[in-house]
């Protein structure tokens, strides 16, 4: 991953799979918090590559984990997520919700062998935050981890930073403010040169915005909203919006996580980290 | 097959293309690599997401020189790693939902109008089920090919015997030739400085031998079989035997591919 290393101000993050054995044993006792994305490999128009939700996810938990260095462990991400209404875009993937569940069972399950049991998943792909409510509750259930909960780190932007962003009614997708972000998270990943408002079908977005917020959910396929993929206007995103946005959830997140370390997992008994019939 | 030497070559990585760029080269692709890993300990020389920093960068490299030929779909990152589990940082997966996973993927692409699709995989304990995959996944609706090879069937096999020869030959995981190919695919991953000679437990790895001559497959935990979860010795490892590997599996799957796209 590419992340701008000015990101990380010198530190690094602490990814799993990076790591050799020794290291790994050696900064285990240090381990507080296992974090697992569950991305997206969905369409996002013109404007930026197919990975954007999963690339936002990811590098926003790395750039936690070097500020938190060495408490917060990178586990590979699940690059796909729940993308079934982007099928119509080429390129879209998507897992079943089953799949989710499973992949995340048999990953969280290792853990356990590891005695590493206070898990967080991070996510920026709308699309995915019912399969991980679902995970969540089902998985922490069954495998009763000490500690197990999720991020939708997208909720995070700030208000006020957001409205300043924004410039136009319709957002929320390979819009301005996604664009933005990525910009400044993963510049490699957006066609500066390419960006293009969103095609919209007005009078289908129209039919389903008298529902939003009502409680009620609709199914439907991306490609009746808007033609090209996107929403919005992503030519007015720019470097320095994305920057003040993703400072901004940064610091949303680092306050979550400093929260849930100190009245969760600092509380609870140590677990400590142990080679089983070593 | 067609393949482009001129200087616009790049990597098609589904991951970092946008919707538009992936339906203007849809008619171009021949063949989606699907790369196949493991998130195991690699001993003290190698990074635990060795298998997949390898697949990937092999992956990767491969569709850039053929390029615009192959597509390559995001890496499964974790595959069968149960005997590796006394080890801490390891994750498994069961075979059923490695199966799930890649019925998804290719469900996925299939949809697009992709029917050709090739697992790579650079994991031994992925082997078994990355044939069952494709033998399985390839019967779906909408897929004209599906086939499974491992990173290291492709190399010639003189080169393999000469590398064996002048090994250990008590090679497999963690050893002189996964280092070797680490050091010229993904260097970064390599700890150079480290000295870790495989600790085998000799009884394991003659009952072991003994039944692959039988051609009898069965589970050893690794922790058996090696006290420091090494095989061979990685310190015997230089980048020339490495390229020398990578090179010539690079030549094999060019022949690969055309003897696929030539017959489907």
């Amino acid at each position: 991953m590419k992340t701008p290393e000015f990101h990380l101000g010198g530190l690094q993050p602490l990814e799993l799979e990076k790591l050799t054995l020794p290291e790994l044993k050696e900064v285990l006792p240090e381990v507080k918090l296992a974090v697992l994305t569950l991305g997206s490999i969905e369409q996002h128009g013109p404007n930026t590559a197919l990975e954007t939700d999963l690339a936002m996810a990811h590098e926003m938990s790395r750039i936690a984990s070097a500020r938190l260095y060495p408490h917060i462990l990178i586990l590979p991400p699940i690059p796909w997520g729940m993308s079934a209404y982007h099928m119509d875009f080429p390129g879209s993937m998507t897992l079943r919700p089953e799949t989710v569940l499973d992949t995340m069972r048999d990953i969280f399950r290792s853990l356990q062998q590891h005695g590493l049991n206070n898990w967080l998943i991070t996510n920026f792909h709308s699309g995915n935050e019912g399969i991980i409510s679902v995970a969540v509750q089902a998985i922490g259930a069954e495998l009763k981890p000490d500690f197990f909960g999720s991020v939708s780190l997208s909720q995070l932007e700030p208000d006020d930073i957001e409205a300043q962003v924004r410039k136009t009614r319709v957002v929320g997708h390979g819009c301005e403010v996604e664009t933005a972000e990525l910009m400044y998270v993963r510049p490699d990943l957006v066609r500066s040169e390419d960006v293009a408002v969103g095609d919209l079908l007005h009078e289908h977005i129209g039919r389903r915005r008298r529902f939003f917020g009502s409680g009620v959910r609709l199914s439907w396929s991306f490609a009746e909203g808007t033609r090209n993929g996107a929403l919005g206007d992503s030519r007015y995103a720019s470097y320095e919006g994305g920057q003040n946005l993703v400072e901004g959830m940064m610091d949303e997140f680092m306050d979550i996580l400093t929260q849930i370390i100190e009245h969760w997992l600092d509380r609870s008994e140590p677990v400590s980290p142990k080679e089983k019939s070593a | 097959m067609s393949k482009n030497n001129g200087k616009d070559r790049r990597e098609l990585l589904i991951s970092e293309l946008t919707t538009v760029e992936i339906e203007r080269l849809a008619g171009q692709i021949e063949l989606v690599l699907l790369p196949f890993g493991a998130t195991e300990q690699h001993g003290p020389r190698l990074a635990i997401g060795t298998d997949t920093f390898i697949a990937d960068a092999f992956c990767r490299e491969a569709s850039r020189r053929l390029y615009p030929c192959l597509l390559v779909a995001p890496s499964v990152r974790w595959g069968l790693s149960n005997l590796h589990m006394n080890f801490p940082g390891t994750i498994s997966l069961s075979a059923n939902t490695v199966m799930h996973i890649f019925e998804d993927v290719v469900d996925s692409l299939a949809s697009h109008g992709f029917n050709h699709f090739l697992i790579v995989n650079a994991h031994g304990g992925n082997r078994d089920i990355a044939k069952l995959v494709a033998t399985e996944v390839g019967s779906r609706d909408g897929v004209a090919f599906m086939g499974a090879v491992d990173v290291w069937d492709l190399i010639d096999p003189e080169i393999l015997e000469r590398h064996t020869a002048a090994g250990t030959g008590r090679a497999g995981h963690a050893c002189e030739d996964e280092t070797s190919t680490a050091l010229y695919l993904c260097p970064e991953i390599v700890r150079s400085d480290s000295i870790a000679e495989g600790q085998i437990d000799d009884t394991a790895w003659d009952f072991r031998t003994a039944l692959d001559s039988h051609g009898v497959r069965t589970p050893t935990n690794m922790h058996d079989l090696t006290a420091n979860d090494t095989l061979g010795d990685p310190t015997l490892d230089t980048a020339k035997i490495g390229r020398e590997r990578i090179e010539s599996a690079y030549t094999g799957l060019a022949g690969l591919i055309d003897t696929i796209t030539s017959s489907t």
